[in-house]
């Protein structure tokens, strides 16, 4: 056996090395065994502890017929991720409820996976426990004050994306002063830490200078800050991506594609740099030849975003309109980046279709699963690690370290209501905490919740305008995904050794 | 006798947890359950008290024998302390 990645310390602090004595165990609900070589990766859910373990090890402590079992539950290739987790399990189950803390603490494998909490007592409420762990540490994170911030530059954009949920939102501007009441916020708030914000809109980058407002207050006092931003990327140019990088400190940037040149211009349906007053505070950075051609324009930003140290996630934005272009565009994403550090590529189903139930939310899913495979093959394959390990909050509209801003100064616990739902003012020191509890009003479990592993990686909000309860095939899809990102861990670590011997 | 700043508390169902959420500041790490009871405690030491006051109020409060209710006392005093947790 060996740790792949070790479990997170909060969890163990909070939980300690479990001591737990009992004469039947079983495997915590929460684990997925997935078959890797001669044995298997384990994932503990609960603690974010992923381990390999050869089969070797479990077969010296089975009887005969039940490491025939074992070997025989894997066929890895036809079978989703849940049901050969469920047969291996039934396995390991059949051999574990037969075992006492003496038996146990004997074994040194066996040892290991319940001091670490891969193994509990038959009759143990691991539900419990994780609504435990996840109230401790929010007690312990909100003692941090508030050191995420999303901030609204404009609800303007550039785009006019058919499928976008603020079509038809109300143009607001943040003003210079609403950005200079933002810095004495975060001034009174970040408790001395480290502060990320989030920029967002509307397109951001149509108030770069908002923008400097605010990193440049910051940064007069002396706050350590980081940036994140969700764009089109469209209005960059070397100017803006020289500011990105050394004012507003961008580390990583979301940029939404949506198919080939021609699904993508359409999709886009940008404004022409002399439509309106569209572009009143960034038309200077877009009026240049190549604006005639948003699509190249993209991808040469995206070129020179990553050439600048910034990483990039592209997301794929897919529903039944593109399912065939974005085949092919996959494609052409592996050529354009599949060799160009700290691009990656993920698939989000268009909000509106994810919402629907029956045959065509089942095409949805399916077309993502193949879709996110064929970007991984293709080396471009986005892993989110959170998705492996406990998950104290929903989002920020839960979280006591996190608040957003709006254009006119309202402050706000979600992108999506920019005027209802709202807990205050950037004038006013009055925080509407009923609102706040509100948010953090969890939704009913669905009936698939109980039997997942993924249970604690997952946290869904009641009010959350584009939570749903899982079905099946997404359930499926989750778990495929993090599938994904364990094999990933993996294949990191084996480069890791090799590194290692070869020095 | 007060529970220190440096820890804090939440309801749950069947009583309160507790944690130290400033590790720089607490030896301890963990999560402290604690009964109905042991939350009475700990919320009237996170005012200011004595022994003796709580121990009054738990007998206005509890339809229990004075005995056990100081020999409960002393065990969630002495756990307490054992974190760390109280400062006088």
């Amino acid at each position: 056996m060996r740790v792949v990645v070790s479990p997170e310390q909060a969890v163990l602090d909070i939980a300690g090395l479990q001591k737990n004595k009992s004469n039947s165990y079983r495997l915590l609900k929460w684990t997925v065994f997935i078959p890797y070589e001669d044995g298997f990766a384990v994932n503990n859910y609960m603690s974010g502890e992923l381990l390999y373990i050869g089969i070797d090890e479990f077969n010296r402590c089975l009887s005969k017929d039940a490491a025939v079992l074992l070997r025989a539950s894997e066929n890895p290739e036809n079978d989703t991720v849940i049901r050969i987790d469920g047969r291996i399990k039934a396995v390991l189950n059949g051999f574990l409820k037969n075992l006492g803390w003496e038996d146990i603490s004997k074994d040194e494998l066996l040892s290991h996976l319940l001091k670490h909490w891969f193994i509990v007592p038959a009759d143990f409420d691991e539900k419990n426990l994780v609504e435990e762990l996840r109230l401790a540490c929010k007690l312990i994170n909100k003692k941090r004050g508030i050191t995420s911030y999303k901030i609204l530059t404009t609800t303007r954009c550039n785009a006019r994306c058919f499928y976008c949920y603020e079509h038809g939102i109300k143009y607001r501007d943040m003003t210079e002063e609403t950005a200079g009441k933002i810095v004495d916020y975060i001034k009174t708030h970040h408790n001395g830490r480290h502060v990320t914000l989030s920029w967002f809109g509307g397109e951001p980058l149509m108030r770069p200078d908002i923008i400097d407002i605010i990193c440049e207050g910051l940064a007069d006092g002396n706050i350590e800050y980081s940036s994140v931003m969700i764009s089109n990327g469209y209005i960059f140019n070397d100017e803006l991506i020289k500011r990105a990088k050394d004012k507003w400190n961008l580390k990583n940037i979301q940029i939404t594609l949506d198919g080939t040149r021609d699904v993508y211009n359409k999709t886009k349906n940008y404004y022409n740099e002399n439509d309106a007053d569209i572009y009143n505070y960034a038309g200077k950075y877009v009026n240049e030849e190549i604006s005639a051609h948003p699509y190249d324009r993209v991808i040469r930003n995206i070129h020179m975003l990553s050439d600048n140290n910034i990483s990039v996630n592209i997301r794929l934005n897919v529903g039944a309109y593109n399912y065939d272009d974005m085949d092919k565009f996959a494609d052409i994403l592996g050529h354009e980046f599949s060799d160009v550090n700290r691009v990656t590529a993920y698939v989000g189903g268009l909000f509106e279709e994810m919402d629907r139930e029956g045959d065509s939310k089942k095409d949805l899913v399916n077309n993502i699963i193949k879709l996110s495979d064929k970007l991984n093959n293709l080396g471009l394959g986005s892993y989110l690690k959170s998705g492996l390990k406990l998950r104290i909050t929903g989002c920020m509209a839960d979280n006591d370290n996190h608040v957003g801003f709006g254009p006119d100064g309202l402050i706000i616990k979600c992108e999506h209501f920019l005027d209802d739902k709202t807990i205050g003012h950037i004038d006013s020191d009055y925080t509407d905490m009923k609102v706040v509890e509100e948010w953090k009003e969890r939704e009913e479990e669905g009936a698939e919740c109980d039997s997942c592993p993924a249970y604690p990686a997952c946290y869904k909000l009641k009010n959350c305008p584009i939570s749903h309860s899982c079905s099946v095939s997404e359930r499926d899809e989750i778990i495929a995904q993090n599938k994904r990102t364990i094999l990933h861990e993996l294949s990191v670590e084996k480069e890791r050794k090799e590194t290692k011997a070869t020095q | 006798m007060k529970i220190k700043k440096t820890f804090c508390t939440q309801k749950v169902a069947d009583g309160q947890i507790m944690v130290p959420v400033d590790n720089s500041e607490s030896s301890f790490k963990g999560i402290v359950r604690s009964n109905s009871t042991a939350a009475f405690v700990v919320d009237m030491l996170k005012e200011g008290t004595t022994k003796e006051e709580i121990l009054q109020k738990l007998t206005d409060t509890y339809d229990a024998p004075v005995e056990k209710l100081e020999s409960d006392l002393d065990k969630i005093l002495e756990k307490l302390k054992s974190i760390d947790a109280i400062e006088d």
